[in-house]
């Protein structure tokens, strides 16, 4: 509580001392959920130790033996770090530029549509590829892409675009990847922006329709500024991401010809961390990953500040 | 798509413009829709023309030995009854714990709250992963047991942040204000104005966690032993699995490929089965977006 | 104002610190107990039935295949705990979760008596022992609680020198299979030469030329050239795919087709060689890229599952393939298709790769050090090494599931080789036996084996490549240190993973052979030295031993 003392020493702080006096009953909710996060958060965050050790599991975490920089000069040192750090940037910069826009699109196109049944069924059908399992969704992706049976080489056929091996070629993993992530998660991640949608005052468009304005000058001036809070906040969380893909999906899409532009951070991480059960590795791989994501959630949130009104901290 | 235009007199950009949306709407929905009739009509169809890229948009060779499978096999109702369970409990555990914590962190008069922002967030990027996770699990006693699954992923941070930029941005300061004159607490205010205004975000965050609950298996594989435990998931997965060619062809009496085949038929009908209840969820919980925008309505 | 915020979060950190350290101190506990410690001997028999006098309680962890009932409640090894009198409580976890359960109570030390079909690698048990989580089994074998391996050992050494760990110590019982199951096939469409009028080729020359046959004169006859000349179906697995492992000993190369060391084989002197720098090496990927170009190898190859494999099979497309111990996988034109010769394609020596050694440890079965009766249950799982045990595990309880006939020959009940319900065999069997998937401690002989390895027609397909097989001698079983194995780990994964690449990329052209040296000079970067004399270290153990 030494904290207090402190505080009560400076002018702003004296507004804020006042601020806990008359608001302590938010207490009541916060201190749950601190528990939470210190039980079950940060209490086993010694486990991140572990990227710098060889870990014994006899001597547990705590014990094992110090290794230093080991596991990471293992990672930097790979002939193979600069090619899947570069696919795994390549591949999440797509994923900021393509996927992420396209929900909010999406979202505010559903918003025109006034039939609440056909709304509802059209929104049921866009976000159900999210429940399709990884297997059988990697699956259609090679019933539709691949070689020259694919029903997607069919097609092109008819308008005499040669075969394009889709599956088997580096070029295309990126554009392959991003594609179908669009197709089976883009309904799902509209969910958050219609709800944002669903609370726009309705007054707003009603004087605004007054005003004469369509429906696109109305999605412009009244949906999107509603919108934006949200969109922003997604936008940080989003660059907080970067580095990270799930390496489920990439392997089952994976094959010795695509290789080049399908191993990624994950991947890499899985083969030579979690498959020998080098879990000093695979903490070092995941720490390296999310010190960078931070730094990039923090630009992110900073640009934030600056140019729009909602951040994250 | 002529009858939308009512009511009142749309211009003839807006019916332009609504039109340029409904086809787009529709190309998508028609893009989506497919593959999805596929895996429908995979999963009555069989096997042999499904591998070999037979099925187009109805079923061929018409069978249901896939869905017999699944059906018959008794584990699959217990893993129901476990799956509902844990979904509804755990559910109700994430949103009070989640509006408990978005709801502060959105009001201004809160004091640290960006200390707190910051406290939580930390925990998106850092953990100690599964071995410190496991051992913890086990000395709070909650191994083999139900809470094992429910309390270690009582707060999503994400959804907490989603919550919290809802409130934020949604709910006005002036009603507060008023809530106050009236002698309101915080916490009443949390009862009386937050909660009802923020049933299209509470919605949201039924959708996102009950689907994760209905859909996870790693935490049942790892925290639970008694089988009769065992969520839908994870006897899903040892049917998706099972028969699957690598181990088999090591050591097996009879080898048949028919058995790999069944399995390629399992697969589509245990995503029917495992999705179709939650997918259900959407067209319900979609109308509490309108409940709310109502309530919106009425606070001006 | 900035200042609030650090220190509330230090004084969050603090507290959590506090709580870190305070379940960091659990768990750690590593009892090194010394087997035998405190278990009573004279309860337990050294020969015969019960294993114990009094009953003995063990925790039994074990991977449970998806088509064996639960371990607990299975009716085989019900009838096993009452004869031998060892009960076992399972920890019966299905397979396909098995591996993240059994890593996470090692890695948290919260360990069971004994692990049934672990499937821990070498690598595994080295670390695990060098932790002194698992025990080492010698000494008790010495002491006469493992007879029926005893008895094996004695008639054969090189079943010691195969379970041995680079330690000297034994961790694991071993899997001897003296019937056909372990070798390997490869099948060619008989029908489609015998339409076609053409021989059955010998050399690699004659085998390009009958593929250029089957490509261009239409042997399924449906007008359509849509045939396969070779098919195969894309591996999760590194050392490369197995219609180009199928081949190696055709170019002369031995060792086991790269599963157990990939892309490595010893020569006449006892040298561990990489074979992938070899200039026949070179040659051979040479004529894989001529095939390759012409369309000689279906184009999804390295892309496709197993199940569109089969189904191309199932078109009539498919010319050659290399899979499986037995044909029955291929459905129902399985009868088309019979054992090729060895293709020759060089002068000298040629080989059979596809053969697994007949004595395996496979990580099947180890004690922990938590057992405090290891005598017991090595006795428990040693029975399996009997051929009343293997019977036990493949075949169920007799009378019941089997009869053995007057030549010794085991023979399963009409019920369950031809179930009345449509069940296959394996399935009939889920209650009664264990070997499905697998992976047990068992000595498998062609009497006790009821695979299709043992059906005439399939007895004479291996006998095409019978006379072929690698020299037992030269298929390494490596096994190393713990100071070898944290070494292998920074080499492996790289050099392993670059020659699977750039060995497709050869064979599809992506990169022109040209570039040979350039791929040479590169693993020669990656320390390929090192991670050879690693592999020759154990070699050199092994062969010693």
């Amino acid at each position: 509580m030494a904290a207090k003392d402190k505080t009560a020493t400076s002018p702003g702080s004296r507004r804020r001392r006042f601020a806990l006096r008359k608001n302590w009953d938010y207490l009541i909710f916060v201190i749950p959920v601190v528990l939470y996060f210190l039980i079950f958060c940060y209490g086993p965050m010694y486990g991140v130790q572990l990227s710098f050790k060889r870990f014994n599991p006899a001597m547990g975490i705590t014990a094992s033996p110090w290794i230093g920089m080991d596991n990471f000069t293992r990672l930097f040192g790979s002939y193979q770090f600069s090619r899947i750090l570069t696919n795994t940037l390549v591949i999440n910069l797509f994923k900021t530029l393509i996927s992420f826009p396209i929900p909010i699109i999406l979202a505010l196109m559903f918003n025109e549509i006034k039939r609440e049944r056909l709304k509802r069924t059209f929104q049921t059908i866009t976000y159900a590829p999210y429940f399709i399992s990884t297997v059988v969704f990697v699956g259609i992706i090679n019933l539709f892409l691949a070689g020259e049976n694919g029903y997607l080489n069919h097609i092109l056929d008819i308008f005499g675009f040669g075969p394009i091996p889709f599956l088997t070629d580096p070029h295309y993993f990126p554009g392959v990847y991003i594609g179908t992530d669009v197709w089976r998660n883009a309904g799902w991640n509209s969910i958050i922006f219609i709800a944002a949608l669903s609370s726009v005052d309705p007054q707003l468009h009603e004087s605004a329709q007054i005003d004469g304005a369509g429906r696109w000058k109305r999605i412009i001036h009244v949906n999107l500024p509603c919108l934006l809070p949200t969109i922003v906040i997604q936008f940080i969380l989003q660059m907080g991401k970067m580095m990270t893909l799930s390496y489920e999906r990439i392997l089952l899409m994976q094959n010795s010809l695509n290789i080049e532009s399908s191993e990624v951070i994950s991947t890499y991480a899985y083969k030579m961390g979690l498959i020998n059960m080098d879990y000093g590795f695979s903490t070092a791989v995941g720490l390296f990953n999310n010190v960078i994501n931070i730094i990039l959630l923090l630009a992110a949130n900073k640009l934030a500040k600056k140019y729009s009104s909602g951040s994250l901290f | 798509m002529q009858a939308v235009s009512n009511k009142i007199k749309e211009s003839k950009g807006d019916r332009l413009f609504l039109i340029v949306t409904y086809s787009l709407i529709g190309m998508l929905v028609l893009i989506i829709l497919y593959p999805l009739i596929h895996v429908v009509s995979a999963s009555f169809s069989d096997p042999k023309l499904v591998v070999t890229g037979k099925i187009g948009l109805f079923p061929k060779g018409f069978n249901l030995e896939a869905y017999r499978r699944v059906f018959m096999n008794e584990e699959i109702w217990i893993g129901y009854r476990n799956t509902i369970l844990y979904t509804v409990i755990g559910t109700v555990v994430n949103i009070a714990l989640t509006m408990m914590g978005a709801y502060p962190l959105a009001r201004k008069n809160f004091p640290w709250r960006r200390g707190f922002m910051v406290f939580f967030t930390i925990t998106m990027f850092f953990s100690g992963g599964i071995i410190p996770m496991y051992l913890l699990v086990k000395n709070l006693g909650l191994y083999n047991s139900m809470w094992a699954l429910i309390l270690p992923t009582a707060i999503n941070v994400y959804n907490m942040i989603v919550a919290r930029t809802f409130i934020e941005s949604t709910i006005d300061e002036q009603i507060y204000e008023s809530a106050y004159m009236d002698g309101c607490s915080n916490i009443r205010a949390f009862f009386s104005i937050v909660l009802p205004l923020s049933a299209p975000i509470i919605a949201v965050l039924v959708l996102f966690y009950a689907v994760y609950h209905w859909n996870s298996y790693f935490e049942a594989m790892i925290y639970l032993k008694d089988r009769s435990f065992y969520p839908l998931q994870l006897f899903l997965r040892e049917i998706l699995v099972m028969n699957q060619s690598d181990n088999v062809m090591m050591d097996s009496i009879e080898t048949d490929s028919s058995k790999f085949l069944v399995a390629e038929g399992v697969k589509y009908a245990v995503i029917i089965v495992s999705s179709v209840p939650i997918l259900m969820l959407y067209p319900f919980l979609q109308k509490f977006f309108v409940k709310g925008m109502m309530i919106g309505a009425l606070k001006g | 104002m900035k200042k609030k915020y650090v220190l509330l979060l230090s004084t969050l950190l603090s507290v959590s610190l506090l709580l870190m350290s305070a379940c960091s101190n659990t768990g750690n506990n590593a009892d090194h107990k010394a087997p035998l410690a405190n278990e009573s001997t004279d309860n337990i028999n050294k020969t015969g039935m019960p294993i114990a006098n009094e009953p003995v309680h063990l925790k039994g962890l074990v991977a449970k295949y998806e088509l064996v009932k639960d371990w607990n409640e299975h009716k085989g090894l019900k009838d096993y705990e009452e004869k031998s009198n060892v009960i076992i409580d399972w920890d019966s976890v299905p397979q396909n979760t098995f591996e993240e359960r059994r890593n996470l109570l090692f890695a948290s030390n919260d360990l069971p008596d004994f692990v049934m079909r672990a499937m821990l690698s070498p690598q595994l048990i080295t670390s695990y022992a060098a932790a002194g989580q698992i025990i080492p089994l010698d000494d008790l074998i010495d002491a006469g609680y493992a007879p029926n391996l005893s008895a094996l050992m004695e008639a054969n050494d090189g079943i010691r020198k195969s379970i041995t760990s680079a330690d000297g110590h034994i961790y694991s019982l071993p899997n001897i299979s003296e019937a056909d199951g372990r070798i390997a096939s490869s099948w060619i469409n008989k029908e489609w030469l015998d339409k076609l009028g053409l021989e059955m080729p010998t050399t690699m020359d004659d085998f390009y030329e009958v593929l250029k046959a089957f490509k261009e004169q239409d042997p399924n006859g449906n007008g359509i050239a849509d045939e396969l000349p070779i098919s195969g179906y894309k591996e999760n697995n590194s050392s490369g795919n197995e219609f180009f492992r199928s081949f190696y000993g055709s170019w002369g190369f031995g060792g086991n087709s790269g599963i157990i060391a990939p892309y490595m084989d010893v020569d006449d002197e006892g040298k561990v060689r990489y074979i992938a720098t070899d200039d026949t090496f070179k040659d051979m990927l040479t004529f894989f890229n001529k095939l390759w170009a012409e369309g000689l190898i279906d184009k999804e190859i390295f892309s496709q599952d197993m199940n569109q494999e089969v189904a191309k099979i199932d078109e009539e497309r498919v010319g050659y393939v290399a899979k499986g111990n037995n044909n029955l996988w291929m459905g129902d034109n399985r009868s088309h298709y019979v054992q090729n010769p060895i293709f020759k394609a060089i002068d000298g020596d040629v080989y059979w790769t596809g053969v697994s050694p007949k004595v395996r440890d496979l990580g099947s079965f180890v004690i922990t050090s938590k057992n405090p009766n290891p005598a017991a249950t090595l006795r428990w799982a040693d029975y399996f090494l009997s051929e009343e045990g293997t019977a036990l595990a493949r075949l169920g309880i007799q009378d019941v599931t089997y009869t053995i006939d007057g030549d010794g020959f085991y023979k399963l009940k009409d019920e369950f080789s031809n179930n009345p319900n449509g069940l296959t065999v394996d399935e009939a069997l889920a209650e009664y036996t264990i070997f499905q998937g697998g992976n047990i401690p068992q000595r498998v002989t062609q009497n006790v084996d009821q695979s299709a390895a043992v059906l005439p027609e399939m007895i004479a397909n291996k006998d095409v490549i019978r006379p072929f097989l690698v020299p037992d001698e030269k298929l390494m079983i490596p096994n190393f240190t713990e100071e070898e194995n944290i070494q292998l780990s920074t080499y492996a994964t790289d050099i392993e993973a670059f020659t699977d690449e750039q060995i497709v990329k050869f064979i599809t052209g992506a990169r022109p052979i040209g570039e040979w040296e350039t791929f040479v000079e590169t693993l020669g970067k990656m320390k390929l030295d090192k991670y050879l004399a690693i592999y020759q270290a154990a070699y050199d153990r092994w062969n010693q031993q």
